[in-house]
């Protein structure tokens, strides 16, 4: 009897071995993460971080997240997306060409196309511009219909002129002001651009990458790497310009701290709320069924955790009533839960912390 | 014996008869005679008044001639005034007088006066009252004054006044007429929790801006605490024990436990001293919170208070000492810590509030060779608020600070406070006042610009007291203010008061007030990821308009004796401070005088005793203004919120035992707010904060003379939360209910007194 097993046991680590070594010349697949606890690394208080995690490879990517200024999409359509995480903002001009555009067509854009002077602004009459602001930032959704840069069109002269405030940096400085314009040019694209006195203006050739959602552009220093290849992060912590509702008509940019975007229709999130039978450490494979899942960006968004507010009795940490079921890139289910928020020595924001187990399908 | 003999004895007995007549008063009701009445006689052949005192047994011998006229007066009755036609032995009954009618007070007088005689309304609260309510602090004491609404943080616990729908920030807090110096203000924007009214023998409210005698920040009214300073024996040694349910939470490690003690001796005809302290323990009350947690903090809190006093003939002068600390405990829920290890190492952030004041006031008053009446004082009162933010490792025990901006914070408020006023009473007919404050001020903070900031204010002040004419008394008043952060004010005030009778006055009333922009509004600087707030130094003061009329009233329904009191009021708030945009930095937000406030109210209450029942009821009714009717046409421009107050006393005979209940409905308080409707249309809404009733009671008894015993309740209607329409949800907003309370709690004191003569 035992010999038996041992001969099962023995022939089973042979079989593995030699499946193990069979094909070399394929790519071996390495089987998914069956968990970990992470810190993924957001920086602090000012979270300077954008931090993309692949949960089945257990990796963070961390990009600084004034590193960059434009996203190019790399799918069919033809779309340009704004450094969200820096409250990075867009206003066309009437114009086609970036010479044309001098500090005269952004009389008063200082006052306007800047997140914290839309803040400001609501502490007075309402400008009639405010309306307008929440078209100066790309969709929250994630919807590249919205984007604050129109769909950069086929013919190069139908592609205006854009003011773009470049955003803050993380320690709350201002990142400076450019125009740019963005032409289509042979399935890629031409980025034009230069700071808003210049009579000059340089260019830059972007070819679509389609490993990537998007090819990255900082301004100053051409194209950089931002988030990781398409297939290759579930999720990611940054710093969100939001839109808030501040009446019927209005809803203005406003960042968020501590969000979290899903990698859009790849992942889908599902969330679990704590009862007295439904724990984390009980939840098991099959209760998936139960569950309804989102593959929005912000499925998870700000949800997960709550930031003090005078009165309210709260304080700023995760939501310890709640975790997540994700289906990552792989298809693989993990549950996943925030452990904590700030760092658990110093108490700053900007150090969280989540526990993660694959869950087996047996 | 001849007859001659006999004649004269006859014709003694009969003068003596004649001349000399026994007349005894005594309590209406009651065969308990009076003694110490000050009786004035005046027989109607006669021109002269002649002045006796009754004796231990509350009788007096006129000699004068029949008929004539007497006159009583006594501090606790009703004075009488009578023709007594007839020789024969009189018994009087005298009626008691409702105590507060004739009680002293100081808040705004040229000299001590009575209520009755005041040019303004002032209300009292006496010790008797605070103490039968188990009152230990200033929030306690006013949480059922009419016209009075107090409003809680749950976090730290602290209390705020309105009066007369005006914020905190205008109603001024004094001790013996000094400012007391709180985390926010001079005198303004108190915390009531943090202020002890151990040795505090009075409360005097006065409504309506004091602006003329005290300056700044009175817009609203004053309250102002009159310390005991005057001892009726020569040592007294009092010990108290409080012990209270918080809500349903109670135990040594729960609820609230106090224990004060108290000693007063005077040394000689001149010196005496008072030491005092109390420790005020409330250990928290955990309600539905998460573990650790509480929904109400616990906070403990120590005072203490000394006095030093001297006194001949002419002349007083004491220094007073009173300290106080608080620590408030919030303590966080626990969050998860993975370790490298994998070990699993929960913290929590953890708060603690430890708040220290000192104020050491020197005061002195008496006559002058050229002056009727001085007072003078100097004090220096040093508060400080130290908040510390920590990360307790559970596991460990290991404490460490936290380091995010604000996180350990000290905030200061210093001040030297100078004043005086002298007062000449020319003639029967006018009376002038003139005096001057001087206000040094330094506070500091951690999101105070430079870290620390200092203001200086010069007042200087008359007023006159004038009777044209018989029962008419008009009182004109100015102010001139100078202060280093926004200039010069001149602040104008006029009383009037008509006396129709003995029993009816009326008072009119028109001052001006102004709140100084504070610290905070001035020199705020905050800035993080999505806020930049500034102070604003150019700011102006607030400025108001306020009038009132009054009308105060005994008179008898049905052989029942009623003191009645009718106030109207109508304040003017221009200069409002509020957030607006700054228009030199877009990107920020600061301090503006951007609005307009107003209240206007009626007033009507009305007490009375019966046997061995007094009590009260009063009634208000208080507008308060729209803002956004300014700019929305249909809108009405005043919301009104009722409230109903009443305090009942049942004495039980032998006076050993009352039985009291303190009451009061503060109704709902509505606002408008835009909202979004379910069509996606921004519409004006009508919020309101939700009424609710209050109620203490308590039973009082005395065993001997020595021990007291208090038991009673708070909260009778056991109010935790009301709920709040008014809110949309905003970014900030609390959540759609305001708390009050922790719900009904239980009380025992115990007290121990001795006294020796």
């Amino acid at each position: 009897m035992i010999q038996k097993r041992l001969f099962f046991f023995l022939a089973l680590i042979g079989f593995v071995g030699f499946s193990a070594c069979s094909d070399d010349d394929t790519p071996s697949v390495d089987p998914p993460a069956t968990g970990s606890i992470v810190d993924p690394n957001v920086g602090g208080e000012n979270q300077p971080n954008q931090v993309f995690v692949d949960l089945s490879t257990t990796t963070q990517t961390s990009v600084s997240r004034n590193s960059w200024d434009l996203g190019f999409y790399t799918g069919t359509e033809f779309r340009v997306i704004l450094n969200n995480s820096a409250s990075a903002l867009a206003r066309a001009i009437d114009a086609t060409d970036l010479d044309a555009v001098t500090a005269a067509d952004t009389v008063g854009f200082a006052s306007q196309l800047d997140i914290d002077a839309i803040f400001g602004a609501l502490f007075g009459p309402p400008p009639a511009w405010l309306p307008e602001a929440a078209s100066w930032t790309d969709d929250p959704s994630g919807d590249l219909t919205k984007t604050a840069i129109a769909e950069v069109n086929a013919t190069a002269s139908n592609n205006q002129v854009y003011i773009i405030n470049r955003g803050k940096n993380p320690d709350g400085t201002q990142r400076g002001w450019m125009k740019i314009r963005v032409i289509q040019n042979s399935g890629g694209y031409t980025l034009q651009y230069a700071s808003i006195g210049a009579s000059t203006f340089s260019e830059l050739d972007i070819t679509k990458n389609t490993d990537f959602d998007f090819v990255f552009v900082n301004l100053d220093n051409g194209m950089v790497s931002v988030a990781p290849e398409a297939d290759d992060w579930d999720f990611s912590f940054t710093v969100f310009t939001n839109l808030l509702q501040v009446d019927a008509t209005t809803s203005i940019p406003y960042a968020f701290k501590d969000f979290i975007l899903t990698n859009a229709n790849r992942v889908d999130v599902a969330t679990v709320e704590i009862t007295s039978d439904i724990t984390y450490e009980n939840f098991a494979f099959g209760s998936i069924a139960s569950l309804e899942f989102s593959n929005s960006a912000t499925a998870i968004g700000s949800g997960w955790r709550t930031v003090a507010q005078p009165g309210s009795g709260q304080e700023t940490g995760v939501k310890d009533d709640i975790f997540y079921v994700i289906k990552d890139t792989g298809d693989n289910y993990y549950k996943l839960r925030f452990t904590r928020l700030v760092d658990a020595t110093s108490g700053e924001r900007g150090n969280p912390q989540f526990q993660y187990e694959l869950l087996n399908n047996e | 014996m001849n007859r001659w003999a006999l004649g004269v004895i006859l014709w003694l007995w009969m003068g003596l008869h004649a001349y000399s007549q026994s007349v005894t008063f005594v309590v209406e009701g009651s065969e308990e005679s009076i003694p110490g009445v000050v009786v004035k006689v005046r027989s109607l052949s006669a021109d002269e008044w002649v002045g006796q005192v009754t004796n231990d047994q509350g009788r007096l011998v006129i000699s004068e001639e029949f008929p004539l006229v007497i006159e009583t007066s006594h501090l606790s009755y009703e004075t009488l005034i009578d023709t007594l036609f007839t020789r024969k032995e009189y018994r009087i009954p005298l009626v008691p007088s409702i105590n507060q009618l004739d009680e002293v007070v100081v808040t705004g007088q040229f000299s001590p006066q009575s209520i009755r005689n005041s040019v303004f309304r002032v209300q009292a609260i006496n010790s008797e009252e605070i103490q039968s309510r188990g009152s230990n602090t200033l929030q306690e004491a006013l949480a059922s004054q009419l016209n009075i609404r107090l409003s809680q943080d749950l976090a730290l616990g602290s209390a705020t006044i309105s009066l007369q729908g005006i914020s905190s920030q205008n109603v001024k807090i004094l001790v013996d007429g000094v400012p007391l110096v709180n985390r926010v203000g001079n005198g303004n924007g108190a915390d009531l929790s943090q202020i002890n009214l151990q040795n505090i023998e009075r409360i005097e409210l006065v409504e309506g801006p004091m602006a003329v005698n005290y300056g700044a920040n009175a817009l609203a009214g004053v309250l102002n605490l009159i310390t005991k300073k005057d001892f009726i024996n020569k040592t007294e040694v009092q010990l108290s024990a409080q012990t209270e349910s918080a809500g349903s939470e109670y135990g040594l490690d729960r609820g609230r436990h106090i224990q004060s003690f108290n000693l007063n001796h005077r040394l000689n005809s001149q010196w005496s001293l008072l030491v005092g302290a109390q420790h005020n323990d409330f250990l928290g009350y955990q309600g539905g919170a998460a573990l650790r947690q509480h929904e109400w903090n616990p906070k403990e809190q120590w005072s203490g208070n000394a006095l030093i006093k001297f006194e001949d003939q002419t002349n007083s002068f004491h220094y007073r000492l009173d300290a106080f600390d608080e620590l408030i405990q919030d303590f966080g829920t626990l969050q998860n810590n993975f370790l490298p290890s994998g070990e699993n190492q929960p913290f929590a952030i953890d708060e603690t509030y430890d708040s220290k004041r000192m104020s050491h006031q020197i005061q002195a008053e008496g006559k002058l060779s050229f002056l009727d009446r001085y007072s003078a004082f100097v004090s220096y009162s040093d508060f400080e608020r130290q908040k510390r933010r920590f990360s307790k490792n559970v596991v460990t025990g290991i404490e460490n600070l936290t380091t995010g901006a604000g996180d350990q914070d000290l905030s200061t408020y210093r001040v030297w406070e100078f004043g005086g006023t002298g007062y000449l009473n020319s003639g029967e007919s006018l009376a002038i006042q003139t005096g001057y404050q001087i206000s040094l001020e330094t506070v500091g903070g951690g999101r105070i610009l430079d870290e620390e900031q200092s203001i200086q204010e010069y007042g200087i002040y008359g007023a006159l007291e004038w009777n044209p004419v018989e029962k008419f008394t008009i009182r004109p008043g100015v102010r001139y203010t100078n202060n280093s952060a926004f200039g010069d004010q001149l602040i104008p005030s006029v009383q009037l008061k008509y006396n129709l009778s003995r029993s009816t006055q009326f008072r009119a009333s028109y001052g001006k007030g102004f709140r100084s922009p504070s610290v905070r509004e001035l020199y705020f600087e905050f800035v993080d990821s999505n806020h930049r707030i500034f102070g604003n130094p150019d700011l102006l003061p607030e400025k108001s308009n306020h009038f009132s009329v009054n009308a105060r009233s005994d008179y008898t329904i049905n052989g029942l004796r009623i003191q009645g009191d009718l106030n109207l009021f109508f304040n003017d708030i221009e200069n409002q401070i509020g957030i607006g945009q700054n228009i030199n930095d877009v990107t920020s937000t600061t301090y503006l005088n951007i609005s307009r406030f107003k209240t206007l109210g009626a007033t009507f209450s009305q007490k009375a005793t019966i046997g061995n029942w007094s009590g009260s009821l009063g009634f208000s009714y208080i507008g308060r203004f729209n803002r956004i009717s300014e700019t929305e046409e249909n809108l009405s421009q005043f919301f009104y919120s009722p409230e109903l107050s009443s305090n009942i006393t049942y004495t039980f005979p032998g006076k050993a035992t009352s039985v009291n209940f303190f009451y009061k409905y503060a109704g709902r308080i509505q606002s408008y707010f835009t909202e979004i409707n379910t069509q996606n249309e921004e519409v004006i809404s009508i919020g309101e904060v939700a009424g609710y009733h209050w109620m203490d009671a308590t039973i009082t008894h005395s065993f001997g003379e020595r021990f007291n015993a208090t038991l009673g309740a708070r909260n009778l209607f056991n109010i935790r939360r009301i709920n709040n329409s008014g809110l949309s949800g905003g970014a900030h907003s609390g959540g759609p209910s305001v708390p009050v309370s922790y719900g009904r709690s239980y009380l025992l004191k115990l007290s121990y007194n001795l006294n020796f003569k």
